[in-house]
């Protein structure tokens, strides 16, 4: 999702406060709030075909998925998030009893924009770490196929990319599967020409 | 180091023997030349710091280092970066008998820059995992204390990160370790 960074500053509460009068989504950190902006159509597209994915094999189970919409907050460094997709399981917890800000993700998941692949990958990543829950993150392209997934190992974390469509990546901490010939359906890259619907049939 | 992409398009050949006559430096991805600009303090004191540190452990062993101007060429997919510090172990390869353009680097680290922070975290860390010798990317901020790890195993890399100037990294590969008071010696920043 684009993101642009605004230079107003707040407080956590001044920002909470705010943020749930707008009519526009802005993130926070650093006591900084990030204005953002529409995704395109591939982003929106992957981002539902992995929902699609998640949700049916989460249906009967204790987890919960969540698109877009869902504010995740890390407590220890005081920033607010929405992540494109975010899995909670057992008990969801929630800032406070408006129960529309969640600390404990255990999985998440970001479609990269051109214009944020470095926030995804740099500092929103080192906010995410910092949340004891998370177990899993996983940065998915839009401009070609390739999955990164990061997997909590104590301290550290493992990451293994995939890079074909045939390839399943699977999140270990919610007993998924992602098939990267679903995340990437109906998504045609320039260079191939041929629809990935196609290719992963 | 800043870079800006530049249009044209040159064959790898064409590049190298362009960027064999340049008076500046040019990395290249994907049949475009990249335009390399200079860094700022802090981003050279680190570089040193780091080249230092390592280079006084590794003096009697078979490994060496290198800063910033060692061009490293990624046979799998034709392309030539400038990685602010390198290590490698053994027999140096070289692309051809100018011995100016390395293929088997272990150690690669780069100094993160605002303006290159997406690049080195995804298209040249996916280009940097194409060689086969890498053992370790190492990330290193410069406006905080942040070192970022990448370790390879077999398949996979394992990511370690370190926030505090009495945390030391291992470095396995070559048998060193990078002690952070070292690597942000008299380079002043935020401690994390």
């Amino acid at each position: 999702m684009a993101s642009t960074a605004a230079q107003t500053y707040l407080t956590p509460e001044e920002y909470l406060a705010f943020e749930r009068k707008a009519t526009t989504k802005h993130e926070y950190l650093n006591g900084q709030i990030v204005a953002m902006s529409g995704a395109s159509r591939e982003h929106n597209l992957i981002t539902v075909n992995t929902v699609n994915q998640l949700y049916t094999q989460l249906i009967d189970g204790a987890c919960e998925t969540y698109v877009s919409e869902m504010r995740v907050k890390n407590h220890q460094t005081d920033s607010y998030t929405y992540p494109d997709i975010v899995v909670v399981c057992d008990e969801p917890r929630f800032e406070d009893d408006v129960f529309d800000t969640l600390l404990n993700p255990i999985v998440l998941i970001e479609v990269l924009s051109p214009s944020t692949e470095a926030y995804d990958r740099g500092e929103k990543f080192a906010h995410y770490r910092q949340i004891a829950a998370l177990q899993e993150y996983v940065l998915v392209s839009q401009d070609r196929i390739r999955v990164e997934h990061y997997l909590r190992q104590g301290t550290q974390w493992l990451l293994t990319e995939f890079c074909g469509l045939q390839e399943v990546l699977s999140l270990i901490s919610i007993r998924c599967e992602l098939r990267l010939s679903d995340v990437y359906r109906r998504i045609t890259f320039p260079e191939e020409s041929t629809t990935l619907t196609e290719v992963g049939k | 180091m800043a870079s800006t992409a530049a249009q044209t398009y040159l064959p790898p050949k064409e590049y190298l023997a362009f960027e064999r006559k340049a008076t500046t430096k040019h990395e290249y991805l994907n049949g475009q030349i990249v335009a390399m600009s200079g860094a700022s303090f802090a981003h050279n004191f680190i570089t040193v710091n780091i080249a230092t540190s390592l280079n006084v452990q590794l003096m009697e062993g078979e490994c060496r280092v290198a800063t910033s101007d060692m061009r490293v060429k990624v046979t799998e997919i034709d392309s030539y970066f400038y990685p602010d510090v390198v290590v490698v172990c053994g027999e140096p390869r070289a692309e051809d008998d100018t011995f100016d353009t390395l293929l088997n680097p272990t150690l690669i680290v780069e100094v993160l820059s605002p303006s290159t922070e997406g690049y080195d975290r995804g298209e040249k860390f996916e280009h940097y995992q194409q060689i086969v010798s890498l053992k370790d990317y190492i990330l290193i901020s410069q406006d905080e204390v942040q070192v970022e790890h990448y370790c390879r195993q077999e398949f996979e890399w394992l990511q370690s990160e370190f926030q505090g100037l009495e945390d030391v990294l291992s470095l396995l590969s070559i048998g060193c370790e990078l002690r952070l008071s070292d690597i942000y010696r008299r380079v002043e920043v935020a401690s994390g």
